[in-house]
Parts: structure tokens; C-alpha cells; sequence
């Protein structure tokens, strides 16, 4: 009697055990699977956004680029106004390119300046050959 | 001899326009003619008046005698008085102070825009309306001397460093340096624009003009045809050689720094502006 | 040598009378104060001073009281300066002065004029004989013209000064060829040729000239406000009106024609305002626009012409009288312009009833029609002639159909060519606002502004293509422009588009050989444009129409600023004009060809020139320098004393 108190006393308890154990073999498994589902979430997430990223670092470079294709758009037609020839596909240096229309600017400038000074010149000593001819005439209408 | 602070400290009462100011002590007080009929005496730094002298008419230009034991202030022409110079005693210790001036005398008709002690104390320069200036005899009130060096009012005048010259800004559009002793015209300043101001540069050869437009009919122009910069003249040779911008109404006052490396306008915008003089400034050599 | 027919009357009397009367108008004279010694001056000065006060608006300055140079004792009379004429007129009447004023017991004090004190003072107290003038060779009328550096010359009045000046562009200065104070009671004006300059007087007008300026001659006119030079300067014409004497009567008017040389009256032209004021003669309120006599152009004073209702009267020279003794009959005339290089006349009558709007080009003295032009619908009409008289370009406004709003047509005669061909063109936009219509002096382009907003178009066109075709075409359209007026050079080829007054002085030089600008640059708040006779240079003028900045900036023609000097209260700038060139044409192609030569020894001068101006100026500079150390030194002792005190 005894002994078949203790027999299910022992069975019961292997019986709990294993049940224990099962239980918490189930419970880490849900664990387990918790985790692996929440770095599944946190890879798709992290992948989201390297995705977004990677959209908006394209569309950036994308207007990068054609901002720069219009400045280098741009440059050719200025450098075009001015006759300057540029080879195809020859990359612009945009701050050089307009130091380059600067001082060309610049030049144009001078020589504008240079151009109306020796006019005024030239504009000045005809007016004053026109006088010193005109002088001797001048004499004789007075004198008349 | 009084050294002016750097701090720029800003005075009002609230109530009319102050005409002129002069510090006194160890800048731990400062002196203020008014419009409202005042000459008042404040403490530095607190702000708090000390003192009151009341007169019937608009009070102008207040100047403190070499050691500070006088005050002279003017006084403008109103309803039945002429326009009056006072001296007062100047007590060290304000409660000393005594509100009788010792002496006082009228003026012929116009303000007296500016007053200041010159010859050891014993004489008053004053400058007036019509372009005048004077000297008076402080022990007598008599007028020992009086010279037309403008076509129209004076409204400023500003001594040399030295005291031997002053420089004197008018509405007839000129700023005119003047002997003090003479008065003699030794330069003169061509603006086309009223001055109101003028100042010498305790540094280098070189005068800074400002004024513009008269502030009745500022509004009636675009900001830009007041002329509202601050002009700069070489002193000796009459030329200007350039401008500061900045207000955006005619400057009624302009000072220099005792240093000489930067100078201040006060203009009819409400604005004071302190203006930094650059490198080039000091560097340039402008003829 | 021939003298002109001046009189060389400058040792008159007269000649005083005038100058005096010229800037002492508003002057008066306060006799019997006490005579006092220096001590005193002051003091009764400060007396004089508040009588004057009584009297009116005394000037700055404007008390004055003579001292004996021997005694240093005042003379008892003291000079009075008001602001305003009237003001002298109103003392003079002043109940407190009219029995004298009592200063004290010995000293009753009178008022008189100025101008009447002077001339008391003057008379002598002896008779003594006239001497005859000494005959004096006349100055040289040309000298002007022949300054070896080329320069021209401009008049500037400012304040009570008036100076002529040499425009010395390469140095950038003025240099002052003759000034004066008071030299006119009101403006000055150069004759068409520049040969004389006229100033006005109480009395009347008097001519100068020579490289002094002396008086060449004097006209009688008293208070007169106008006046107008024929265009070779034969005549002078001068003009007044006079106050209705009774209420009812309209204002009067008078202009006097004299001869300039001769200095005689020829011939008064009298009459009430109305009869005067007709067409385009009338300005607002009816009153009287001058000229009002136009003089026909060419190389001969022959006629000049006014307005008058429903006729034009022609009057001949020398005799003034009217020609063919009868006007030219032409019922609704309106306006009429000369041509300003032959005796050739534009005329313009309105429409009414039936009879349409009608241009017409009338050759004189035959009365011959070259060519009409008859209109409909027309609101307004302006005749323009190409200052050399090739074309007349005439400005239509015709009213739509619905009169609500207007549209503008050019009808452009070409009166050199063979049977007059008219030029019909419109704007693209021809309901856009036309401005301002410029021809080019010489040559065949103009320029007009046009546009409805605050910021103008400027169109530039031709009469002539490349082979001299007639046609007009478009050469050139400037958009946008803050300009409200254009300027030609004298010359042509270039333009200045500026926006004067309260467009601030923006200014454009522009090339229309080119059609490049060559510089753009403000001066701000100019109120005038000037070209030089040469088309050299530019003058921008802010006058006193402006409060501030008043002065004037000469800048080159391609807008290169030369030099600015300012003047306060400045009423008046004019270049000198310049008679037509004496040089044949043979001899100036000559010129142009040879210009190598010329430049060579020109060049050389011009450098010359400008290394004496530097070294002047440092010299100038230098010297301002010295003085002021000087000064400084002699002032040291006194700055010591005040340091130490």
C-alpha cells in the first residue's frame, strides 16, 4: 500500500515535471519564436528604411545631378553667348567658369572703357582741328 | 578733464525733447538742457535726477567750465524773454547746489545752439541762429565779439582737442572749421544738404558730417533723397572721400570716439548707431 | 574795324544807374543816424538793427553801415537789405517812419530807397562837361570760339551769382571765364549763336559779349519777363504784360522788336492778352505762351510769324511790316512751326463742321502750298521738324470709333524730297501712349517713347535704309526704361535716356550707331539734361526746384562722370551755343582725313596738360598742408595755456 502511495506519489511527480518541463520547453519555444518574429519585424523595419534611405539618397543624388547637368547647362549657354567653344562631355568647373565670365565680363568692360576713351579722343581733336582751321576764317568775318 | 565712457548711456524724461548733454565728475553724472524748461543734474549709473534747475523757456546748451566749478546753459527766446545765457555755481557736493544762476544776460534774437568755455574760463563762445557766433565776457555778460561765419544757423559746434578751433554745422548746407580766437573761417565743408552736426576725428585730419533733409519734409521723398549718410571730409583739404549709410531720417547728431577708431549718429529715425571704423580706415591713405 | 554799331558808352552815366538798379531793388537806406566812433559802432548797430527788424524781414546780413576809412566815425547812414521787394514798397509807407522816427532828440531818422539814394549821391555838385568817350576798338565778338583748347564754355547762375564758365573736361574742372553778383535782376539767355548773352534789368534787357563780357548794348523795356532772339541775332524781341487798368479789361500785352546791333526799337506789338493768346499760343487759363512770335529759319532774319484767329500774320524784316500787307488766312489754324533752315512753315487747322483736320506746308514768301494732308476724327496734333529741316514729322491723335479712346499715327513729310513724299507709320501698338518724339540733329533717325506703365519703351527708327530709300523702319526697341526724358546729341549718334526728378536721375548713355549702352549712372535728383553745342560732353543739373544736392555733374559722352560742382540755390545752367562752322566742307574732309597728324601734336599737349593739373594739385594740396601747420604752430602757446590751465 505503501509502496503504491509512493509508486503515484513518484509518478505524479515525474508526471508534474515533465509537464513542467514541457511547459516551459513550450514557453521557450514562444519565446523563442516571439524573438525570432520581433527581429524578423526589426529586419524588415531596418530594411524599410535602408530602402527609404536609399529612394531619397537616389532621388538627392538624381537632383544633385540634374541641378548639376542645368548648371553645367547653363554654363555652356553663357559660355555659348560668348562664342566659346566647349567639348562634349567636358565637365564645367562652375566656380571657374565664372570667374572666367567675370573676368571676361571685366575685359569687356575695359575694353568698352577703352574704346569709348580713344573715341572721346578722337572726337575731342576733331572738334579742335575743326577750331584751329577754322580760326584764320573766323579773323576775316570779324575783321569784314 | 573729463574722459568721456565707452558705455553710450541713453537719457530721457519722458516728456520733451533733451537739447544737450555734458557728463561731469568722474562720468558719475550728467547734465541735460531741455526742452520742457529743465537743466537737471542725474546720477550715473542709477538713473535718479539729483537736481533741477527751472527756467520759463526752453532750456538749450549746458557746458561745465574747465574744473567743473561753473555751469553756463542758454535758454531760448519764449513768449517775453529774449534768449538768456546763465552761469551757475556747480557745487561738487549736490546738495550744495544752489538753482540761482551767479550771472545771467539776454542775447540778441535766435537760439544759442551751443555754448563753451574758452580762454581759461573767462570767456563764453557761443553759436547761434542766422550763422552767428560770439564771444562774451563771463564776469560781465558784455559781448566782446561777434562774427557771421555761416549764412544760416548754426546747429551744432564742437571743440578741437587742442581747443583752438571749433567746427561749426549749419542749415546753409557748409560745415566751417573756425579759429576760436579770431573767428576766422580757416576750412569749410560743401555739402549741399543741411548739417546738423559735425566732428572732428581726434586721430587723424579728417571731419564726419551728418544731417540731410529737413525732418518736416522727410516724408515727402523717397528715404534715399534725404542724403542721410554720414559724410567724411579731409580737414585740411575740404574733399570728402566717403559716406556712411544707415539711417533712415536726416542724423541730428554726430560724435567721435575719443579714440578715434569708431563714432556714433543719433538720427531723426530714433536710431543711435555706433559705426566701427574697418581696417582700411586706418590703413588708407585717402590724398 | 567795324564796331557793329555798339556805342561804346560805358563811361555813361547810365551804366551805373543800371547796375545799381540790377541787385538793390529791395534795398533801403536809413539816414540821419548819429555819426559814432568805433567804440560805439556796435552798439548803435544793434539799434539799426532792431529798426530794421520793424521794417520788414531783414536779409542775413543785410544791415550795413558804412565808416569813414580816415575818421573810423560811422557815416550816419546805414543800408538796409529786406527779403522781398514789397517789403521796401510797404516800409516806405510805414505810418512809424512817415514823419521820420524819433530815435532821440537830435536824431530824426528818414527812410529812402536804395536805388533813389544812389542815384541823389551820384549827382554831381558842379556841372562838369562831358569829355567825349575815347573811341575804343570793340572787342573780338569770336574770341570764344577759337580757344586753343577747344573748351566751350556754359553760363551758371546760383544765388545772386552769375558766372561763365570754360568746361575743361580732360582736367575735370571748371575754370571761370568771368563772373559777376547781380549781373541780372532775373535769368540770362545766351543768344542763338552764343555771340551774346542777355540779362534782364528793370529797365530792360542789356546784350554782352567779347572776352570780357562788356556791355554791347542796352534796350528799354521796363520790367521785362521774356525775351527771344532771331535766330541769326539780328533782332531781339522782348515781352511784358501789364495789369488790367479797370476790372473788366483782360490783361495787356506788349512786346517791343529792336534792332540788336543798333540797339533801336523797330516795332511794338500792343494789344489785350486774348488776342495774343490763340491755339497753341494759349497756355492754360488763357494766358500767354511764349514765343509768340516764331522766326522763321535759314541764313537771313527775314520774317517771323504769330498766331492769330483763323490766320497766321507774316511780318518781313527789317521793316517789320506785315508781309503783303495782309495775314495769311486759314480759318481753324491751331499751331504752326518754321522750318528751322529755310523761310518754310507747317501749319495745322482743326476740324470743324465739315472741313477736315488739315496739315499744310506753306512756302513763304510766295504762299505757295508744297504739300496738305487733310484728317478726320483728329483730337491732337504736334509738328516736329528735323532741326536741319528735312523732315516734319507730325504726331496725329485720332479718337476711335466709339471716341472712347485715341489712337496715334506719324505723318512724316519729306521736305527735301522731290515733290514733298509723305511717311505714314504707326506703332506696333498704335492705342499705347506716345510720349516723347526726338529726331536725331543730324541725320535721318528718331527715337520715341511710348508705353502706358510707369517704365517706358524707347523705339528708335529710320527714315532711310542703307541706299538712302525713303521708308520708315524700326532699327531698335529699348524696353523698360525709367526715362521720362531723351536727349540727342547735338551731333547725333548717341542718346542720353534719362528719368529726371522723381525718377531719381537714373541716366542711360546710348550709343544708337551701336545700339549699345554705353554706361548707365544716377545723378540723383537731376532735373536737367544738357549736351554741350559739340556733343562732347553732358550736363546732368539738380536746380532749385530741389531742395538739396543742387549742382552739376559733367560727364563725357559715353557717361564717364568728369567732374561735379555744387552749387546752392542754383537757378540756372546753359551751354553757350556756337554759331554754324565757317569751314568749308572740302577743308573738313580734309581735316577727317588728316585727324593722324593732329593727334600727334594734341596728344602731346594733353599730356602736358594733365601733368601740370597733377602737379598743381599736389602743389594745391601741399600748400593747404603748410598753412594748416602754420596755423597749428601759431596756435600752440594759446593750446599749451588752455592744457595747463
Amino acid at each position: 500500500e505503501g509502496e503504491h502511495l509512493k509508486a503515484m506519489a513518484r509518478k505524479m511527480a515525474i508526471e508534474k515535471k515533465k509537464e513542467e518541463s514541457e511547459r516551459a520547453a513550450y514557453e521557450a519555444e514562444q519565446l523563442q519564436a516571439q524573438m525570432k518574429a520581433q527581429a524578423q519585424r526589426a529586419h524588415e523595419l531596418a530594411e524599410e528604411k535602408r530602402r527609404r534611405e536609399e529612394a531619397l539618397r537616389r532621388e538627392s543624388e538624381r537632383i544633385q545631378r540634374e541641378m548639376e547637368e542645368r548648371e553645367q547647362e547653363e554654363l555652356r549657354a553663357h559660355l555659348g553667348a560668348r562664342n566659346i567653344k566647349v567639348k562634349e562631355g567636358e565637365k564645367l568647373e562652375k566656380t571657374a567658369v565664372i570667374k572666367d565670365l567675370m573676368s571676361e565680363r571685366i575685359k569687356e568692360q575695359q575694353e568698352l572703357e577703352r574704346r569709348m576713351a580713344r573715341h572721346a579722343r578722337n572726337m575731342d581733336h576733331l572738334e579742335r582741328a575743326r577750331r584751329e582751321e577754322e580760326a584764320p576764317f573766323l579773323e576775316t568775318a570779324w575783321k569784314e | 578733464h573729463v574722459d568721456e565712457p565707452e558705455t553710450l548711456v541713453l537719457a530721457t524724461d519722458g516728456r520733451q525733447a533733451g537739447q544737450s548733454i555734458q557728463w561731469a565728475g568722474e562720468s558719475d553724472r550728467l547734465i541735460t538742457g531741455s526742452a520742457d524748461q529743465t537743466i537737471r543734474i542725474w546720477d550715473l549709473p542709477t538713473g535718479k535726477e539729483l537736481f533741477q534747475f527751472r527756467h520759463r523757456e526752453p532750456c538749450r546748451a549746458v557746458k561745465l567750465s574747465a574744473g567743473e566749478r561753473f555751469l553756463a546753459a542758454t535758454t531760448d527766446a519764449f513768449i517775453e524773454s529774449p534768449p538768456g545765457i546763465h552761469v551757475y555755481n556747480f557745487a561738487e557736493n549736490v546738495e550744495d547746489q544752489s538753482a540761482t544762476p551767479v550771472i545771467s544776460w539776454t542775447a540778441p534774437k535766435g537760439r544759442i545752439t551751443r555754448v563753451f568755455w574758452t580762454d581759461c574760463n573767462r570767456k563764453l563762445i557761443t553759436s547761434h541762429d542766422y550763422g552767428i557766433v560770439r564771444r562774451w565776457d563771463v564776469e560781465t555778460g558784455q559781448m566782446l565779439q561777434e562774427t557771421q561765419v555761416h549764412e544760416d544757423a548754426i546747429q551744432d559746434m564742437q571743440m578741437s582737442p587742442d581747443e583752438t578751433h571749433v567746427i561749426t554745422a549749419s542749415l546753409d548746407k557748409t560745415a566751417r572749421v573756425v579759429d576760436i580766437e579770431t573767428f576766422q573761417v580757416l576750412k569749410t565743408y560743401k555739402t549741399g544738404r543741411f548739417v546738423q552736426s559735425a566732428a572732428m576725428s581726434p586721430l587723424f585730419d579728417h571731419v564726419v558730417l551728418g544731417g540731410g533733409q529737413d525732418a518736416s519734409q522727410v516724408t515727402t521723398t523717397a528715404a534715399q533723397a534725404g542724403g542721410f549718410e554720414a559724410r567724411f571730409f579731409h580737414k585740411i583739404f575740404q574733399e570728402e572721400f566717403g559716406r556712411v549709410r544707415g539711417h533712415f531720417g536726416p542724423i541730428n547728431t554726430v560724435a567721435f570716439h575719443p579714440s578715434g577708431r569708431s563714432f556714433t549718429t543719433g538720427g531723426e529715425d530714433g536710431y543711435v548707431r555706433v559705426h566701427h571704423l574697418d581696417m582700411d580706415y586706418f590703413t588708407t591713405k585717402f590724398f | 574795324g567795324d564796331d557793329m554799331g555798339i556805342k561804346s558808352d560805358d563811361d555813361d552815366v547810365k551804366e551805373e544807374d543800371v547796375q545799381t538798379q540790377s541787385g538793390f531793388g529791395s534795398c533801403l537806406v536809413i539816414q540821419n543816424l548819429p555819426k559814432v566812433p568805433e567804440e560805439k559802432y556796435e552798439k548803435l548797430m544793434n539799434v539799426v538793427r532792431t529798426i530794421a527788424s520793424k521794417l520788414g524781414d531783414v536779409r542775413d546780413n543785410g544791415v550795413f553801415m558804412p565808416v569813414d576809412e580816415a575818421t573810423k566815425i560811422s557815416k550816419g547812414f546805414a543800408f538796409v537789405e529786406l527779403a522781398r521787394k514789397e517789403e521796401v514798397d510797404a516800409a516806405l509807407l510805414d505810418e512809424r517812419f512817415a514823419q521820420g522816427y524819433q530815435l532821440d532828440k537830435n536824431h530824426r531818422l528818414t527812410l529812402c530807397r536804395f536805388d533813389d539814394f544812389d542815384k541823389y549821391a551820384k549827382v554831381p555838385d558842379e556841372y562838369v562837361p562831358l569829355e567825349p568817350a575815347p573811341y575804343k576798338q570793340p572787342e573780338n565778338l569770336h574770341s570764344w570760339l577759337a580757344d586753343k583748347q577747344g573748351r566751350d564754355q556754359y553760363v551758371i547762375r546760383h544765388g545772386d551769382n552769375t558766372g561763365v564758365c570754360w568746361n575743361d573736361g580732360k582736367r575735370g574742372r571748371a575754370d571761370v571765364a568771368y563772373q559777376r553778383e547781380y549781373w541780372t535782376e532775373s535769368f540770362v539767355q545766351w543768344s542763338p549763336q552764343g555771340t551774346m548773352i542777355a540779362t534782364m534789368h528793370r529797365q530792360g534787357m542789356a546784350v554782352w559779349g567779347g572776352p570780357t563780357f562788356t556791355r554791347l548794348n542796352r534796350f528799354a523795356h521796363p520790367n521785362v519777363r521774356l525775351v527771344d532772339f532771331s535766330p541769326n541775332e539780328k533782332y531781339i524781341l522782348s515781352y511784358t504784360s501789364h495789369e488790367p487798368a479797370t476790372a473788366r479789361d483782360s490783361f495787356h500785352v506788349l512786346i517791343n522788336i529792336f534792332d540788336v546791333r543798333a540797339g533801336k526799337l523797330l516795332r511794338k506789338f500792343e494789344g489785350p492778352v486774348d488776342e495774343y493768346a490763340v491755339g497753341s499760343s494759349a497756355g492754360p487759363a488763357g494766358a500767354l505762351k511764349w514765343p509768340v512770335f516764331k522766326w522763321a529759319g535759314g541764313r537771313d532774319d527775314l520774317y517771323f510769324a504769330r498766331l492769330g484767329r483763323g490766320k497766321i500774320s507774316i511780318f518781313e524784316c527789317p521793316h517789320m511790316g506785315l508781309l503783303g500787307k495782309e495775314s495769311l488766312k486759314m480759318d481753324g489754324v491751331q499751331d504752326f512751326e518754321w522750318s528751322p533752315s529755310e523761310p518754310l512753315l507747317a501749319a495745322y487747322s482743326a476740324e470743324h463742321g465739315n472741313q477736315p483736320a488739315r496739315i499744310v506746308v506753306i512756302k513763304v514768301p510766295e504762299r505757295i502750298e508744297l504739300r496738305q494732308k487733310n484728317m478726320l476724327n483728329v483730337s491732337d496734333v504736334k509738328l516736329y521738324w528735323h532741326p536741319q529741316g528735312t523732315y516734319l514729322a507730325v504726331k496725329v491723335e485720332a479718337w476711335t470709333k466709339t471716341k472712347k479712346s485715341t489712337t496715334t499715327s506719324f505723318q512724316i513729310f519729306c521736305v527735301k524730297d522731290k515733290d514733298v513724299p509723305l511717311e505714314v507709320f504707326e506703332l506696333k501698338n498704335n492705342k499705347e501712349r506716345v510720349l516723347n518724339f526726338a529726331w536725331e540733329p543730324k541725320g535721318h533717325r528718331f527715337a520715341v517713347v511710348h508705353g502706358d506703365g510707369p517704365r517706358p519703351s524707347i523705339s528708335f527708327f529710320t527714315m532711310r535704309d542703307d541706299k538712302g530709300r525713303l521708308g520708315v523702319r524700326e532699327l531698335k526697341v529699348l524696353e523698360s526704361r525709367s526715362c521720362n526724358a531723351i536727349c540727342w546729341s547735338p551731333q547725333g549718334r548717341n542718346i542720353v535716356l534719362a528719368g529726371l526728378k522723381n525718377l531719381n536721375g537714373q541716366l542711360e548713355f546710348f550709343s544708337v550707331d551701336e545700339m549699345e549702352t554705353m554706361a548707365t549712372a544716377e545723378h540723383f535728383m537731376a532735373t536737367d539734361v544738357e549736351w554741350d553745342p559739340t556733343g562732347r560732353y553732358v550736363a546732368t543739373v539738380v536746380s532749385h526746384v530741389q531742395q538739396m544736392e543742387n549742382g552739376v555733374n559733367i560727364w563725357s559722352f559715353g557717361g564717364r562722370l568728369l567732374y561735379s560742382s555744387q552749387r546752392d540755390k542754383l537757378y540756372q545752367f546753359s551751354w553757350r551755343p556756337r554759331p554754324p562752322s565757317l569751314l568749308p566742307p572740302e577743308k573738313e574732309a580734309e581735316i577727317a582725313k588728316n585727324l593722324k597728324q593732329y593727334t600727334k601734336r594734341y596728344d602731346e599737349e594733353d599730356e602736358q596738360l594733365l601733368m601740370q593739373a597733377d602737379a598743381d594739385v599736389l602743389q594745391e594740396r601741399q600748400r593747404g598742408l603748410d598753412d594748416w601747420k602754420s596755423y597749428m604752430e601759431s596756435r600752440r602757446n594759446y593750446a599749451a595755456l588752455q592744457l595747463d590751465f
